[in-house]
């Protein structure tokens, strides 16, 4: 009896630990959230060009400029300026050349929408990924 | 356990009736025999005992570890609980924060009481060196999806931040603003505690 009694309290403490390392793990990612500016592992990074408001071409990529010198970034594009889930999609980009190619890619993702936001996340040498950028908000022509 | 005690004893009992028994029967007859039916009862009863004590051993072995696992497993949730409660304060504690500028920015910026839908309620006091973001969130977590950041490097630029954020807020929810600051190396550092801005007055903008 003892030892069933022992070996299903074993079971409770596996789903009890499961659980609360769980919410701390969400905790810590609320509390770290670059956006609060509570974290001092998550670097950011500007999107300084284009600039908010720009007319760019659909069939010419813009010009990407950011606080950091990496040219590799992953471009996040959103028919939405707060980046949800399910109305953004996100390319990797290693250089002027490779956005021209994705471009085309952004373009089709936007469809009849003429408006369109843009942001990016850095890519460092160390390959560590950056908090996601301000947006910017394009008007396609 | 008990049960097997109890089954011990009643062994025995029956052993020594026996043993008694036979020996009151067989007064007349020769000694070897008791001595025969002693020893086997002897042997019996050893036997026995040896057995008791390795099921007792085997039995007392399995609590003890049982008992020790149990011990590891309170531990284990006690450990996971208080890791648990000190994220859920550190989180509570950034959130409960007033609204302030940062000791660190007092010279950079300061809060302006007046502001409405085309003046923002932060004032920059002095040129700016670093990048900056106004982040605008329906949300008090600042969560990606829900928020919205816009970058500015001075008055004017902020304050077509501000426009920008209150043009999308969702006037029937209450609106959390904070200024972030990013340094040449990406370093991102809270400029303000969460300023906010309540659906009520967001709805006359």
């Amino acid at each position: 009896m003892i030892l069933v009694l022992s070996d299903r309290i074993g079971t409770m403490a596996d789903k009890i630990v499961t659980t609360e390392k769980l919410l701390a793990d969400t905790l810590i990612v609320l509390t770290g959230n670059a956006n609060l500016g509570s974290s001092s592992s998550t670097t950011g990074v500007a999107l300084t060009k284009p600039l908010d408001g720009t007319i760019a071409s659909k069939n010419t990529a813009p010009t990407i400029e950011m606080s950091t010198s990496s040219t590799t970034y992953l471009l996040y594009a959103s028919t939405e300026p707060t980046f949800g889930d399910t109305t953004t999609i996100s390319l990797y980009i290693e250089s002027a050349n490779g956005l021209t190619t994705s471009w085309e890619k952004v373009v089709n993702f936007t469809g009849s929408n003429s408006t369109i936001y843009i942001a990016v996340k850095s890519i460092d040498v160390n390959n560590k990924i950056s908090s996601l950028s301000n947006g910017v908000k394009l008007t396609l022509q | 356990m008990i049960k097997l005690s109890l089954q011990f004893f009643i062994v025995i009992i029956f052993l020594l009736f026996t043993a008694c028994g036979n020996n009151s029967n067989n007064d007349t007859n020769s000694t070897g025999t008791n001595d025969e039916t002693l020893t086997r009862a002897a042997i019996k009863i050893n036997d026995l005992t040896v057995k008791v004590h390795d099921t007792t051993f085997e039995t007392t072995s399995g609590l003890y570890t049982k008992t020790d696992q149990l011990l590891s497993d309170f531990t284990r949730i006690n450990q996971s609980v208080t890791d648990r409660m000190n994220a859920e304060m550190q989180l509570l504690t950034i959130l409960a924060k007033p609204f302030e500028i940062k000791s660190n920015y007092t010279n950079s910026f300061s809060e302006n009481n007046n502001f409405n839908a085309t003046v923002p309620p932060f004032t920059i006091n002095t040129p700016l060196t670093n990048n900056y973001f106004l982040v605008s969130s329906t949300s008090k977590f600042y969560l990606q999806g829900r928020t919205i950041k816009t970058f500015f490097i001075d008055s004017a630029s902020l304050t077509v931040a501000w426009s920008k954020a209150i043009e999308n807020a969702n006037k029937n929810k209450d609106l959390y603003l904070s200024l972030l600051e990013i340094d040449t190396n990406g370093k991102v550092t809270q400029v303000t505690n969460s300023f906010l801005l309540n659906s009520e007055t967001l709805k006359t903008y």
